[in-house]
């Protein structure tokens, strides 16, 4: 096994948690990803395994979305009802509100929990310069929204 | 991005944690193993080579004391980089040999069985090296300097911190063998600099140097526990990607 599958659970339960806000359905699907996972014999599957278990668990989650009819990215944050105490947390918050969906994906994916840019690209089906530049652009327009703030 | 702003987006992005997960790798047979049992099962994978070397520097530190006592402060501390060498070589022993893939397709991460062979040796190089200050005592041969128990504790770790820091970092630099002979060479360095300064410059083991010898400890710890951080990070990222 060639990653900390205790570490990577958390990870892929918080996309998961991220995307539908139900833990137990969160956990469901962080499970299904495992088991998934874990029964694949393809070599180019273990070989990039992080960006396999994403894109399991994106696939259920948006399965998950459309069986409840819902929209697969909501806009508010788990941690909204978080008491803020300092100023940079509650301006950083408003930032991200102000990002697309997918420019928060990728934040949540690439600086909370730590995805390799290589397995960003294979994730996302772009090319490992293309993912740096809209990193780089995302983080610019947070920084630049919070400035603003 | 600066620590902070990342620690203040995971505080963001955190959910709830999953009642299940204990219970899901237990059921899939994954369930990690206790911490001093994974440890005690890696005590098994240190080499034999590895526990004679400790023994046979015991061995000599008994047999000086017996017979040549006035040589055996100055052939502890020369023996502390050539203990660490041993350690090193132990606790590298995948990267040296480049047999990370094999260790990564068992079912503990590399990072951990990295950190737990490390323990391992660690431990033994210290209270080895506890013993030994024992054994040497507080006569420090025709040196004219009284000492104590914890002042040659103090001094047996200088040397071996200074190796262990120099081959983490020769490790990390050099892959392969060569590594590997780049820290013989540099413990067998240290080693002959050690036994010399206890010939040479006997006066540095005075009690009014001690803060000298304090403050160079808590450099090379730190150094040595940075180095070791590095390796293990770097180790683990090079074979994940």
């Amino acid at each position: 096994m060639s990653m900390d599958l205790k570490e990577q659970y958390d990870h892929i339960y918080r996309y998961c948690y991220y995307h539908l806000r139900d833990i137990g359905k969160a956990e469901d699907i962080t499970q299904e990803t495992f088991l998934r996972y874990l029964e694949s014999d393809s070599y180019k599957d273990i070989g990039r395994p992080l960006a396999f278990l994403y894109t399991v668990a994106r696939n259920l989650c948006i399965d998950e979305a459309r069986r409840r009819k819902m929209e697969p990215l909501p806009e508010e944050l788990p941690g909204e009802d978080l008491e803020d105490s300092l100023l940079d947390s509650v301006l950083l918050k408003q930032a991200l509100k102000e990002l697309s969906g997918n420019e928060r994906e990728l934040i949540l994916l690439r600086y909370v929990n730590g995805v390799s840019v290589a397995d960003l690209a294979k994730f996302y089906g772009k090319s490992r310069y293309a993912v740096y530049r809209e990193t780089k652009k995302v983080l610019q327009k947070l920084e630049r929204r919070m400035a603003d703030g | 991005m600066d620590k902070n702003r990342r620690k203040q987006l995971e505080k963001l992005f955190e959910a709830p944690a999953p009642p299940g997960k204990r219970g899901f790798f237990r059921k899939i047979g994954l369930e990690p193993a206790s911490m001093g049992n994974f440890i005690r099962v890696q005590f098994s994978y240190v080499s034999v080579w590895s526990w004679g070397a400790a023994i046979l520097f015991l061995g000599i530190a008994v047999n000086l004391s017996c017979f040549y006592w006035q040589g055996l402060f100055s052939c502890t501390v020369a023996m502390m980089p050539l203990l660490a060498l041993a350690g090193i070589s132990e606790s590298t022993r995948s990267f040296v040999y480049g047999m990370e893939e094999l260790e990564m397709s068992s079912r503990f991460s590399l990072k951990s069985v990295l950190l737990a062979r490390m323990a391992v040796v660690g431990i033994e190089d210290v209270l080895l090296a506890l013993v030994m200050a024992w054994i040497v005592g507080d006569e420090y041969g025709n040196m004219a300097v009284q000492g104590s128990y914890m002042r040659t504790v103090l001094y047996l770790f200088v040397p071996y911190l200074l190796s262990v820091f120099g081959s983490l970092w020769i490790v990390r630099s050099f892959a392969g063998k060569e590594g590997l002979y780049a820290c013989a060479g540099l413990a067998l360095a240290v080693s002959t600099a050690a036994f010399a300064s206890t010939q040479n410059l006997w006066w540095i083991y005075q009690e009014k140097y001690l803060p000298a010898w304090l403050a160079v400890i808590a450099v090379l710890g730190g150094l040595a526990f940075y180095e070791g951080r590095k390796m293990i990070k770097s180790h683990y990222l090079q074979s994940i990607s």
